[in-house]
């Protein structure tokens, strides 16, 4: 373990603030190389993860091992981190090389050794042209790779970055967030950052630590926590799911015992399939299919997304552009492949049975 | 002086959140040293003598019927003052922040004069222009209205000095007003009058309020603009508080002073709570209907020129022509007599005393300033507001009252006495604080003592404490953070503070006045202007106003560089 949180918790006393998040009891092991995101709604305590991490705020409770030691007495400046504030927190009367320069001054270097490592820095982060611009002279994206060089710029084994694309246009941000996600690996740098979007985490994270109300829900990697969700909160923050409280009735899925009380189900739109009667390719699933009708279509840009009721209960799925054409009241077929079922015992797949049996090319 | 860096860095979870960034120890502690030495321990000693005195003798002092005319007076007129000043301010407000035209800058600057205008200044300019033989004065005399020595002109000359407090409360509050709201009651039908009304009045309300509380305080204090204008008679109930109390001193009639000082350092109290109390409301209920930086477009057509009009004239008839009539008056009798007024033994001593006190004000204020805006805004800790509030005393109480608690404290009835007679025989000196020049450098200080950290406060507010924390993250220590991070944020803003506090200190009267009796020793140009305004000659009259150019020049100056430094820190900002 590069990393450690044992039993971390914070508490914060004064009751007005409802802002900031409490830690209750975490757990956490990051092994060095990885890139981990912190995930969870606002006032999950993602960041004060983050920030006691940092030494930015003292745990109540709990010990940090860096490398095997105990740093909770360490300075910030002694562990060895590099920080991406939120807003950047750029020194807004410095340039960007200044910046970037600034806790190499700090450590003494000499002035020589300080440009050397400045320059190296602003070329990798392809900066070497604005390097005399003052913050307010750059774009979000700019101001976000300044921010990344001015962390590294000390050699730091482990990267924290709180919300790195929270202060960037949605348009750019997924650009960016390849960018990043290429020279954390290119640099091979331990990292740790913070995120409420699930799409940032998914598509960045070599493993994703899922918070809830200040405690760790589940840990994994993002297809594993998408694929095994541990409770029903994890399985509508990771996409865009249908949550019941009772299903029965299904074809393939007879074995459901709805009489458990407090049995939750997650349906999610990509496991949902609707195909009409005289679709050739579904012809053999008919049998198994259910009986709906389209109440609502919405354009969701690259797709449609159709909310369609059967049994009684509204299902969304997802359709091509490129098939034809549905509408409103249309009778469809519904075939089902898998739902997550959440019940006091535990978290569990379901497959559809007959699917799984019959034809397992659909799976 | 560098600390090692895991030494200094401990655990702290107690009394305040944890910081990472440093020097909290430290600006706390000059904080509160330097709020006990100036502020606190000379106010303790006015309650502490008030208690010797018993409940009884107290209310004896303060039933006198002279004493409760004066405190009628002074509440009254300063009710009403405040009152026309929160209908004027509103509107120059509004114009300041909703109309565009030329010379609003000017306007804006002007605002300020009555801080940076000496109160004696004012007051014996305002005293010559509302006689019968001054210029607004003739002319009300022919309506039949006197003006000078009556409480109508106790009550313009309080208008004069309170303008300022409504204007730059609301003014800020307005110009942050997110106008979705007024575009969502326009869209919904609402006229100007309601949206107004119902939409802009509420939002303004606390500001409103607490700008009438600063300029009610300011009124109930002040003495130096006052004295002049009122007539000072006790049968014609023109007579203010702080006036009976200098009088008391006068007649070395330490316990009826003290009385009536505590009366009004309990009613300062109580109204720098609440209006503290007001502004934490305030932030807490609208600070998130604030938009940030909001481009508006300017309002035109009749209604706003109908309040550029009246702001404008409004600011030239309280304002302006003041600055006039001292230019005037100065130079009534010619140029030579002009210059040899200044040329006295006494105005260069006087000028001598001036500038020392207003250079070890200045440096006290400044270094007091800065640890305090640190520790205020850098951290937070229990007992937040109370500092705040306690900062601001001198701003709510009479001038008077300060120099009557360094009396109280360094006098002969003072606790301190006995203390400072031991050092002077051991050390065979014979240092004065009372009635010396240490007195009048104390009073200046105690007056103008929140002044710096008034102007750095919101600055480093609205800073925010990101880039500290990422220095002090790089390992940065507390000088290089200040030196590299903070002071390019706060430098304008502390540059405006120190010249503010140094007009404010060269002007100093009423503190001044109590601690200073010896002319052409102890005397500061206000009480210099005094003595020769005082002696009632015609020639001693105009060098009086000659002394008085110097200090209008003065704050003139000071005007421009605070609108200088304001524009310096807008364009550092964007």
């Amino acid at each position: 373990m590069y990393l450690e949180l044992k039993g971390i918790s914070k508490r914060f006393d004064d009751a007005k603030s409802g802002e900031t998040d409490a830690v209750n009891g975490v757990d956490l092991g990051i092994e060095k190389g990885e890139l981990i995101a912190l995930l969870g709604p606002s006032g999950s305590g993602k960041t004060t993860i983050l920030r006691m991490i940092a030494g930015l705020e003292v745990p109540t409770e709990g010990d940090i091992y860096i490398e095997g030691v105990r740093v909770n007495d360490l300075s910030p400046a002694d562990r060895k981190i590099g920080f991406v504030f939120q807003n950047y927190a750029l020194f807004r009367y410095m340039t960007v090389y200044e910046n970037v320069a600034f806790g190499l001054e700090v450590m003494k270097k000499s002035g020589t050794e300080i440009r050397k490592r400045v320059m190296e820095l602003l070329e990798l982060t392809e900066l070497s042209d604005l390097k005399d611009r003052y913050p307010n002279q750059l774009s979000g994206g700019q101001q976000q790779r300044t921010a990344f060089a001015r962390a590294l710029a000390t050699q730091p084994s482990l990267l924290l970055l709180d919300e790195p694309f929270a202060a960037i246009d949605a348009k750019v941000r997924k650009e960016l967030r390849s960018w990043l996600r290429n020279m954390i690996g290119e640099v091979g740098i331990t990292s740790i950052f913070v995120t409420h979007d699930q799409e940032e985490a998914v598509d960045m994270a070599d493993r994703i630590v899922i918070l809830r109300e200040g405690s760790v829900v589940q840990t994994g990697a993002p297809r594993e926590i998408y694929e095994n969700p541990a409770t029903v909160f994890v399985a509508s923050f990771l996409g865009d799911p249908v949550i019941l409280d009772s299903f029965s009735g299904f074809k393939g899925f007879e074995d459901i015992n709805d009489s458990t009380s407090g049995s939750r189900i997650v349906l999610r739109p990509e496991h949902v399939e609707a195909f009409r009667d005289d679709n050739p390719k579904f012809h053999d699933l008919i049998p198994i299919s259910e009986n709906g009708t389209v109440r609502n279509i919405l354009f969701r840009g690259d797709f449609l997304e159709l909310e369609i009721e059967v049994n009684g209960i509204r299902l969304k799925c997802r359709r091509s552009l490129e098939r034809r054409t549905v509408g409103v009241g249309e009778k469809m077929r519904v075939l089902i492949y898998r739902i997550n079922v959440f019940s006091p015992s535990g978290a569990e797949v379901v497959k559809n049975s007959f699917l799984h049996n019959i034809n397992p090319e659909f799976m | 002086m560098r600390f090692t860096r895991t030494r200094s860095f401990k655990l702290r979870t107690g009394r305040r959140d944890y910081s990472i960034i440093p020097g909290f120890s430290l600006t706390m502690g000059i904080t509160l040293t330097m709020l006990s030495l100036f502020i606190l321990i000379p106010l303790a000693s006015i309650m502490a003598f008030s208690f010797e005195l018993g409940p009884k003798g107290l209310i004896e002092a303060v039933s006198d019927e002279v004493v409760i005319n004066a405190l009628k007076t002074s509440i009254m007129c300063a009710a009403l003052a405040a009152a026309v000043n929160c209908l004027f301010g509103l509107i120059i407000a509004w114009t300041l922040v909703r109309c565009d035209f030329p010379g609003k800058r000017i306007l804006d600057g002007l605002i300020e004069l009555p801080f940076a205008l000496p109160t004696a200044v004012a007051g014996i300019t305002l005293s010559k222009m509302y006689s019968e033989s001054g210029q607004p004065g003739s002319l009300l005399a022919k309506l039949g209205i006197t003006v000078s020595y009556t409480q109508l002109g106790i009550l313009i000359a309080m208008i004069f000095i309170g303008i300022p407090f409504v204007v730059r409360t609301v003014q800020p509050v307005l110009s942050k007003l997110n106008p979705v709201y007024e575009e969502a009651a326009y869209i919904l039908g609402a006229g100007r009058f309601m949206t107004f009304r119902k939409v802009i009045l509420p939002e303004l309300g606390p500001a409103l309020l607490s700008g009438f509380g600063l300029a009610l305080a300011r009124g109930l204090g002040e003495y130096g603009s006052v004295i002049y204008i009122s007539g000072n008679s006790a049968r014609d109930h023109t007579q203010v508080a702080s006036y009976v109390i200098m009088q008391k001193l006068n007649y070395m009639d330490y316990a009826g002073a003290t009385a009536i000082a505590l009366l009004m350092l309990i009613i300062s109290f109580i109204m720098l709570i609440l209006i503290n109390a007001l502004s934490v409301f305030q932030s807490r209920r609208v600070s998130n209907t604030y938009a940030a930086a909001q481009e508006r477009s300017a309002s035109s057509g009749r209604g706003a020129r109908i309040l550029i009009a009246l702001s404008a004239t409004y600011v030239l008839v309280m304002l302006v022509m003041p600055l006039i009539s001292v230019m005037k008056n100065a130079f009534s009798k010619g140029m030579l007599f002009y210059l040899a007024s200044l040329g006295t033994d006494y105005v260069r001593s006087a000028a001598g005393v001036t500038a020392m006190a207003t250079i070890i004000t200045l440096v006290i204020n400044t270094v007091f300033g800065l640890a305090a805006a640190w520790a205020i805004t850098r951290f937070s800790f229990r007992g937040k507001h109370l500092l705040g509030t306690l900062i601001d005393i001198p701003l709510s109480i009479s001038p008077v009252i300060a120099g009557l608690a360094y009396i109280m404290t360094f006098g002969r009835l003072g606790w301190a006495w006995p203390a400072l007679q031991a050092v002077n025989d051991a050390l065979g000196t014979d240092i004065q604080i009372v009635f010396a020049l240490p007195g009048v450098v104390l009073a200046t200080v105690f007056v103008t003592f929140p002044f710096v950290s008034r102007e750095l406060i919101p600055v480093l507010d609205s800073v925010g404490t990101n880039e500290e924390e990422a220095a002090a993250m790089m390992g940065a220590g507390g000088r290089r953070i200040f030196r590299r991070i903070t002071f390019p944020h706060i430098k304008w803003a502390m540059i405006y503070g120190m010249i503010l506090c140094a007009a404010r200190a060269m002007g100093e009267f009423g503190a001044v006045n109590a601690l200073s009796k010896t002319r052409g020793e102890t005397f500061t140009l206000p009480l210099e202007i005094d003595a020769l305004y005082m002696d009632g000659g015609a020639d001693s009259v105009t060098a009086a106003f000659a002394v008085s150019s110097i200090l209008v020049i003065t704050a003139v100056a000071v005007l421009i560089i605070r609108s200088i430094s304001e524009h310096m820190e807008k364009r550092d900002v964007s």
